[in-house]
């Protein structure tokens, strides 16, 4: 439905958006995340045509509209501050582009009732922008932008304004609109748990360069880069070298411990490489407990001092140091047993070796 | 200072400034010829404003430059101040700065070059050249005035529209200028009162048939200030305050 060819904009000698390609299907929900200033917003810009790609070519619907202006283009854009228009009420402003169209009158008052009815705001379409709450005033944006039919919406940190429960909310209803309009979202956000819970696919951006898209899960469990293992929940990322490979198992030296790794391909020995292991893949036990398995091919484990654990609600968080300048967390349910364990006593970690994996960039 | 002493100097200051006003608006319902004693209540002299020939005359000629001067600084400030908005780059910040200058340059040197700028081209002075050197020092305020009002302006409401289809034309008349309104009409009611008010600049570059008013009670007060200008000076002074009062409100609209 989009996609985008080696596209690259350069502001003065700025790379803004580096190199990018990606093929959004139709009725895709897609999700643009990174940190600020990585490109995010001037992605959605190349795309609705306000800005020109210095190079590469932008594709809506198998048509090239890198010469195509804003206003020819098959898309419409939810604006990160709302931009709705304050000299017309809420009526007005979803029924501008309507208007434009040249409607008959009757369909363009069928057609804003329907918006207004979608985005659940029935009662107010007389009343001006200014006259709205926040969120109010972020529905009437969406409303605007869905009452065309567009092919693709594009959504610039929608929910970015609005309280941490009105964006649980929203999130819910976003993503049932677009799953019963059926129309392709591409949505920038830099809220991974936003991202996590709406996307039918991620692209994690960082300074202008996609480091992996893909499906949510694929992303959470098989980050392909540092930069992605970080950014998208926490990880252990531990400096290691690749010391013996085997059928199905990847041993990996961390600071002097052997610890066997998920199978790769494409690795030597020798290499250095990153282990990725999320907290919550990791065990803590006492070092004497009974119940501790022995180091396998299936099973890491390492021993260190349990330095601090952190109640969290629902989880946990035991911090233990192996060795000098590594540091493990591990995350448990509080109901675990970690709780009963004096913290600087000494304790051993482990986790399947399936949850060790392995990243070389 | 203690607050008794304030208020007889704000007094003061009021008086200072208003009475001589207040003087000439009583006075023009004197029923004496002169403008010294009151000798009753009359609306003669309004009465006499409406026969006399030459008044009519100046008046038309003064309604006239005014209302077209209006719609041409208008339509010219709003346009300056549109291209300033949106160009930020040295040409725009250049432009801003000759916006500047007519507002700056003492007015009776915008006279003189402007004559000089019309016998130079050959432009007969009359009401056109009256126009064209109105146009010339109103349109660098309805410039600066749609300006302030396009300080605050939100720049994505232009793509906003963009984005729903609007053509560059259809987004200008149909976003931008709506909200840049009041401070057009504020341009325009005060493009309109500095022109009727005009003297010094009118005075360098009226020609034969076109005098108008300001000129016209300038050549009367040679003869004495009778009270029949007084009557048309008030007439004057209604519709500039009335102009100023509306212009007001207008600059002070927020959405
Ligand atoms: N018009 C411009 N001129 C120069 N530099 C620009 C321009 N627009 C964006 N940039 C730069 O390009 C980079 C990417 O900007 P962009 O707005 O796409 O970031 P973003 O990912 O949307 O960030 P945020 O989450 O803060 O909105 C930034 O470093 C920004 O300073
Ligand atoms: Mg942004």
């Amino acid at each position: 439905m989009v996609k985008l060819e080696s596209v690259s904009k350069m502001f003065g000698d700025f790379l803004a958006v580096d190199n990018l390609s990606m093929d959004v299907a139709e009725g895709e929900f897609l999700t643009l995340l990174g940190p600020s200033g990585c490109g995010k917003t001037t992605t959605l810009r190349l795309i609705a045509g306000f800005e020109q790609p210095t190079s590469g070519n932008v594709y809506i619907g198998n048509k090239m509209v890198n010469d195509v202006p804003p206003y020819r283009r098959d898309v419409n854009t939810v604006f990160q501050n709302y931009a709705l228009f304050p000299h017309l009420t809420v009526y007005e402003n979803i029924a501008f582009g309507l208007r434009l169209r040249r409607l008959d009158p009757s369909t363009i008052d069928e057609r804003v009732r329907w918006a207004l009815k979608l985005v659940k705001l029935d009662n107010l379409g007389e009343r001006k922008p200014r006259q709205l709450s926040g969120g109010q005033q972020q529905r009437v944006a969406l409303a605007r932008a869905l009452v065309c039919h567009p092919k693709v919406l594009l959504l610039d940190e929608p929910l970015g304004a609005l309280d941490l429960k009105m964006r649980k909310a929203m999130q819910i209803e976003l993503k049932s609109l677009q799953r019963r309009l059926g129309v392709t979202f591409i949505y920038v956000t830099h809220d991974q748990e936003e991202a996590l819970a709406m996307s039918d696919r991620i692209a994690v951006m960082n300074a202008g360069i996609v480091h992996q898209l893909d499906t949510a899960a694929a992303i959470y469990e098989y980050p392909k880069t540092r930069f992605v293992a970080d950014f998208i929940g926490e990880a252990n990322l531990l400096q290691a070298r690749v010391s013996e490979i085997t059928a199905d198992t990847v041993w990996a030296e961390v600071n002097g411990h052997r610890l066997p790794c998920a199978r790769r391909e494409g690795l030597r020995p020798d290499q250095a490489i990153w282990i990725m292991v999320r907290p919550e893949n990791i065990r803590v036990l006492p070092v004497s407990s009974q119940e501790a398995p022995a180091p396998s091919e299936k099973t890491a484990v390492v021993k260190g001092v349990l330095r601090e654990v952190v109640y969290l609600g629902a989880t946990l968080k035991a911090i233990t140091d192996i060795n000098p300048g590594l540091t493990i967390t591990a995350a448990r349910l509080s109901s675990s047993s970690v709780v009963s364990i004096p913290t600087d006593s000494e304790v051993q970690l482990h986790w399947p070796s399936s949850a060790g994996h392995i990243l070389t960039e | 200072m203690s607050r008794r002493c304030l208020w007889i100097y704000v007094v003061l200051g009021y008086l200072f400034l208003y009475l001589p006003i207040a003087v000439l608006v009583v006075f023009s319902f004197n029923a004496s010829r002169f403008n010294v004693n009151w000798e009753g209540f009359t609306l003669a002299w309004y009465a006499k404003l409406l026969t006399n020939a030459n008044i009519l005359a100046a008046a038309k000629n003064s309604l006239i430059i005014a209302t077209v001067t209006t719609v041409l600084s208008t339509i010219l400030g709003t346009g300056l101040a549109l291209g300033m908005h949106r160009n930020s780059s040295v040409l725009g910040r250049l432009t801003e700065l000759f916006v500047y200058v007519p507002v700056i340059v003492p007015e009776t040197v915008m006279g003189i070059s402007l004559l000089a700028f019309f016998v130079l081209t050959n432009i007969e002075l009359g009401v056109t050249s009256v126009i064209i050197s109105h146009v010339a020092f109103c349109a660098p305020f309805v410039a600066l005035i749609v300006q302030a009002r396009l300080e605050g302006f939100d720049d994505s409401l232009v793509e906003a529209a963009l984005d729903l289809g609007a053509t560059e034309w259809q987004a200008l008349f149909r976003v931008t200028l709506p909200i840049a309104a009041p401070g057009i009409v504020a341009g325009a009611l005060l493009a309109f009162t500095m022109s009727l008010d005009d003297f010094i600049v009118t005075f360098f570059t009226a020609g034969p048939g076109s005098t108008t008013l300001p000129l016209y009670i300038f050549s009367m007060v040679k003869f004495g200030v009778s009270p029949e200008i007084n009557a048309l000076c008030t007439v004057l002074l209604v519709v500039s305050a009335t102009a100023i009062v509306a212009y007001d409100k207008l600059v002070r609209i927020r959405d």
